[in-house]
């Protein structure tokens, strides 16, 4: 199977984030089943236990896992432990996925999502993946892709601390005041952003757009569940090489020699809180 | 047509026995151990004789037909009331103020120590308000907006000609939040919208998120949190059931279908009637447009909105304490449609209801507000019309200076109103559509749907 040609799937750069789409998203992340992103590591044996898992509370969902480590008496159910792995990397605006496939082969055993508004786009990098996978065997299972508005829809996809990376790459810069509402990072989506992310998280956003990356820094430096990561210590993150080449936005930046603007910031504990305790 | 401005928001005292009544663009104060009006915002009342169609009839003699009625005790300017429909109150906990919002994002603070009854400040906000509530120490008020935002504003004295307020954000929902409230202790703040979501944020710290209550598969239009078990919150919007969540954890305890109880009620109604049409009202969604309850009886009270065939009772529930559970109680039947309701001190519910038929060709006029005693074994017994508690504020209605009645009536029923339009995603799912052409922006949408209560509102004007 050939990849996908990225020409059958042009869309307008812009969706409108506010609108009501038809989306199709889970009541809440217990209802999601994961099963149909990521089937190598949901195998078939466990199908049905996983999907009764994860279609069942999160209470039930503790209480039946402890139960059957319990039976099982230290030989440690690996297929269920699989099935109990849970996306860690989150591509917000994902786009044509370029930077999903580049950490799949290096990150293989984490389950990365990208999130995209767009149906032709996500259509795109769904075939992409399917291709991708019947070409390398064994590879690239543990990438995926998903049609939502993160700005609307996150929590109903990830637990509270769920995620370890967020990426925002290149966002829409919406460069109209009355649209600043519109774009990715603002004070009060950091807020639901600092939810799914647990503490030591990363967030990382780069842009080619000067005002865009003033925005987003000052931002995220306001708010008080996150801290700039200091330029030597991105340096060393073998991730923010795919953040500025990987992605189809950064290929084209490169190309025209536009200049490429990265920030990335940790979750921390909540200061207020530790005022609190001490 | 002309019609009696119905009371559109009831709101309680915490801990005197006085109920405010929003009617339009003005309110009035009823002390609810009395009955006696004790404050309206409508000078212009004085002039104001009982008219003959609203007395009982033992009272429909020649002389008393021209008396006027008690003046109340504390008549505040009309020129310091809201000139647009009214559509939050709050007091504080302190009992010693009450805000209120009205369309035009005017948020105005009243003083209502004894003796004091006045304006102490008013303050424009920047988007129109849905939600209001004082924090407990009573300094700050906070706002959310249809924007989806949250500010806190305060203080809440300013000083004399040059006072400034400060505006803080405190959170934001990419939706139109529809409800909002604060825990008894303030520990956490809680907002909801039109995109099913409960958000459960630490407070003052809001930017930290401790919960969401997921399950609703509708907007939420209300909150409620169990006062005598504050750890629990009732929810309710556009699904058939009421929820009951663990809101720390995020955790659905339970969810009562209470559409069971509307349809119930209306097919027995409408046993000879048109049965298809009944059957038709039936697969509709509702819309709860009210919660609230009472520490008294430890009962819940809902009101629900139904698209086109309206619901004319209150459904009651009891809580059980020993399995932190709710049940159903009872129906309360109206003869016209609630649209607030409120408990007193006592356990009395307080409705008001909307008057949908044009007076003049009515043989009985309409009673604006009618009570349910709490009465032995759980149950309510209703007042009757001539009853001491509700005939004052009955036979005063909801008057518009010399006039009473009105043309054309406000939009009453808003909250059915957040049901998205179209097909239900879950059965048009993944459809390849152009939304470009179907994208709105929300201020689009917020400024079209303004426009459009804008010109409703023109309308509601004397004759």
């Amino acid at each position: 199977m050939s990849l996908p040609q990225k020409r059958y799937f042009r869309q307008r750069a812009h969706a409108n984030p506010f609108s009501d789409h038809h989306l199709d998203y889970p009541k809440s992340p217990a209802h999601i089943d994961w099963s149909s992103h990521y089937p190598a590591f949901f195998t078939s044996q466990t199908t049905e236990e996983s999907t009764s898992l994860l279609s069942s509370t999160r209470e039930d969902t503790k209480q039946s896992l402890s139960i059957s480590t319990k039976s099982s008496n230290l030989l440690i159910d690996e297929s269920l432990i699989k099935s109990q792995r849970k996306v860690e990397f989150a591509d917000l605006g994902c786009g044509y996925g370029g930077l999903l496939v580049a950490l799949s082969t290096l990150y293989p055993d984490t389950l990365l999502l990208g999130m995209e508004i767009r149906v032709k786009v996500e259509e795109y990098v769904r075939e992409k993946i399917h291709a991708l996978r019947l070409q390398h065997p064994g590879q690239y299972q543990n990438i995926s892709i998903i049609r939502m508005n993160a700005m609307k829809f996150l929590p109903n996809f990830f637990e509270k601390g769920q995620l370890s990376k967020m990426f925002f790459l290149f966002p829409d810069p919406h460069f109209k005041t009355r649209k600043h509402k519109a774009r990715i990072i603002t004070t009060q989506l950091l807020a639901e952003y600092a939810y799914v992310l647990r503490v030591g998280g990363i967030i990382y956003t780069i842009t080619d757009v000067k005002e865009l990356h003033e925005w987003m820094v000052k931002h995220l430096n306001e708010h008080p569940l996150f801290k700039r990561i200091p330029e030597e210590e991105t340096n060393k993150d073998p991730v923010v090489f795919h953040v500025s080449q990987s992605t189809e936005e950064g290929k084209k930046v490169e190309r025209n020699n536009g200049e490429k603007f990265l920030a990335c910031y940790v979750r921390i504990e909540d200061p207020y809180r530790m005022q609190e305790n001490s | 047509m002309s019609f009696r401005l119905p009371f559109t928001k009831l709101a309680h005292h915490p801990t005197k026995n006085l109920l405010i009544l929003c009617f339009g663009s003005h309110f009035q104060a009823i002390d609810t151990s009395t009955g006696v009006l004790l404050a309206t915002t409508q000078s212009s009342f004085t002039s104001i004789k009982t008219t003959t169609n609203i007395s009982t009839p033992s009272t429909t003699g020649p002389a008393e037909a021209v008396n006027l009625l008690p003046r109340p005790k504390h008549v505040l300017s009309s020129e310091e009331a809201h000139t647009e429909l009214i559509r939050s109150i709050a007091f504080n906990a302190q009992g010693t103020c009450m805000a209120s919002t009205s369309e035009n994002k005017v948020l105005k603070i009243w003083d209502l120590e004894e003796k004091q009854w006045k304006l102490k400040n008013s303050r424009s906000v920047v988007k129109r308000v849905v939600s209001l509530v004082f924090d407990q120490t009573g300094s700050k008020i906070i706002v959310a907006d249809k924007f989806g935002d949250v500010y806190r504003s305060f203080p809440i004295d300013l000083p004399e000609n040059n006072g400034k307020t400060s505006s803080q954000l405190l959170l934001g929902h990419v939706s139109m939040i529809t409800d909002m409230t604060l825990t008894p202790l303030n520990k956490y703040i809680i907002t909801c919208d039109r995109d099913e979501h409960i958000r459960v944020s630490r407070y003052p710290n809001a930017y930290n998120i401790e919960s969401f209550c997921l399950g609703h598969t509708h907007f939420v239009s209300k909150l409620h949190i169990i006062p005598w078990a504050a750890d629990f919150l009732i929810s309710g919007g556009g699904d058939d059931f009421v929820a009951l969540w663990d809101y720390v954890h995020g955790t659905l305890l339970q969810t009562l279908d209470v559409k069971q109880f509307v349809d119930s009620q209306q097919e027995s109604e409408s046993i000879t009637a048109d049965k298809s049409r009944s059957e038709e009202a039936s697969e509709e969604g509702i819309a709860i447009s009210a919660i609230t309850s009472s520490a008294v009886s430890q009962h819940i009270a809902l009101i629900i909105e139904k698209l086109r065939q309206r619901f004319p009772g209150i459904i009651i529930l009891r809580w059980e304490a020993d399995q932190s559970r709710v049940v159903y109680h009872n129906t309360l039947e109206l003869e016209s449609d609630p649209l607030d309701i409120a408990y007193d001190l006592f356990g009395n519910l307080w409705v008001s209801i909307t008057t949908s038929e044009d007076e003049k060709e009515k043989e009985r006029p309409t009673f604006l507000v009618n009570l349910f005693r709490q009465a032995v074994n759980d149950k309510y017994d209703k007042a009757a019309n001539d009853d001491p508690l509700v005939k004052e504020i009955n036979q005063y209605g909801s008057m518009l200076g010399n006039e009473e009645n009105i043309d054309t009536l406000p939009d009453l029923y808003p909250i059915g109103q957040l049901r998205k339009a179209g097909t239900d995603w879950r059965v048009q799912r993944n459809q390849d559509e152009d939304y470009d052409d179907v994208a709105r922006s929300l201020e689009g949408e917020l400024a079209s749907s303004s426009d459009v209560n804008k010109s409703k509102r023109k309308k509601v004007k004397t004759k």
